[in-house]
C-alpha cells in the first residue's frame, strides 16, 4: 500500500499519460472506506474551469480514470481508485 | 418480452429521464434517483445474465431462475467485480486458470469498473445526504452506464464474462480456491 506522498507522485498530472482535453489540473488522493467496508481510495480529478459539457462525456473522461488505474497497478497500488471528475467551482 | 429482460432498459431509460427532467436547477431527490436507478439497471441485467449462464436461459426454467435471482448479494457482486476490474492480475488463483490469455477484454473490465462505482454511487445517492450531486457529473456517469451495457453486449459471451457470471453469485465460495 502506497504513502499518500507516493499517491502524490504517482498521480501527478505532469507525469501521468493523460489527454489535452479535457486538462487535469489537479489530482487528489485521499483513504476511503467504502460502502462495504474496504479500505479503498477517493481521487478527486480537478478540471480545468474551461472544460464543456462536451468534453465531459464519458468517452472523453475514461483514458484520464485508465491512466490512473494504470499508474496505480504499476505501483502495485492494492486499493480501488473511487475517482471522481469536478471543476474547483463545484466543490462542495 | 419477459419482465426480467426488458427491466434494465426501462430503468436506463428511466435514469436519463429523471437527470434531464428539471429545465434549470435538478432536484437533488430526481437527480439522486436517476443514479439509483442505473446503477439498477446494470446490476438486473448482471442478475439475469449470470442466472441464465448458471441454470440457462430457456421457458422451462422462469421460474428457477427467480428463484436464483433473489440469491445475489450486491456486496459479494462488488467484491467480485473489484477483483475483475484489476484486470487477470487481480484475480484469486483458482478464478485465474479458467480465464485464458495474459489479460480479461477490455471490454469486461470496463462493467466491473462501472459496476462498483456505480455501486457506491448508489450508495451515496441513497443515504449520504450530505454530499451535493452535479448534473453533469450524474449525466456523465449515466453515459458511462450506456457504455458499459454496450461493451458488455460485445463481451457477454467471452469465456471471462461467462468466469464472472459465475463469480457475481459465488464469489464467497469460489475466492479462496486454489
Amino acid at each position: 500500500m502506497n504513502t499518500p506522498a507516493d499517491l502524490t507522485r504517482i498521480l501527478d498530472p505532469e507525469t501521468l499519460e493523460l489527454p489535452k482535453k479535457p486538462r487535469v489540473v489537479e489530482i487528489r488522493t485521499e483513504p476511503y472506506v467504502d460502502s462495504a467496508g474496504d479500505d479503498e481510495l477517493r481521487i478527486l480529478v480537478i478540471l480545468e474551469e474551461a472544460t464543456t459539457g462536451r468534453d465531459r462525456t464519458w468517452k472523453k473522461l475514461e483514458p484520464i480514470q485508465d491512466a490512473i488505474f494504470h499508474a496505480l497497478r504499476n505501483a502495485h497500488e492494492p486499493r480501488f481508485p473511487y475517482t471522481r471528475f469536478l471543476k474547483r467551482s463545484e466543490l462542495g | 418480452m419477459p419482465i426480467a429482460e426488458s427491466f434494465p432498459k426501462q430503468l436506463q431509460e428511466q435514469a436519463g429521464h429523471l437527470a434531464r427532467r428539471d429545465r434549470r436547477k435538478p432536484s437533488q431527490a430526481n437527480l439522486r434517483r436517476a443514479v439509483s436507478s442505473a446503477y439498477y439497471a446494470l446490476f438486473h441485467q448482471l442478475v439475469e445474465d449470470s442466472s441464465a449462464e448458471l441454470i440457462g436461459g430457456g421457458r422451462e426454467n422462469v421460474e428457477l431462475r427467480g428463484l436464483l435471482r433473489r440469491a445475489y448479494v450486491h456486496s459479494d457482486m462488488q467484491k467480485a467485480s473489484k477483483s475483475f476490474a484489476s484486470d487477470r492480475g487481480g484475480l484469486p488463483l483458482g478464478i485465474r486458470a479458467c480465464v485464458h490469455g495474459e489479460k480479461l477484454p477490455p471490454e469486461l473490465t470496463r462493467m466491473a469498473k462501472t459496476f462498483v462505482v456505480l455501486q457506491e454511487a448508489r450508495h451515496e445517492a441513497d443515504y449520504d445526504l450530505s454530499l451535493r450531486f452535479i448534473r453533469k457529473e450524474v449525466v456523465s456517469l449515466l453515459n458511462r452506464t450506456d457504455q458499459a451495457f454496450v461493451a458488455w453486449s460485445q463481451v457477454r459471451k467471452h469465456p471471462a464474462a461467462r468466469c464472472y457470471l459465475a463469480c457475481l453469485l459465488l464469489w464467497p465460495r469460489l475466492q479462496g480456491r486454489s
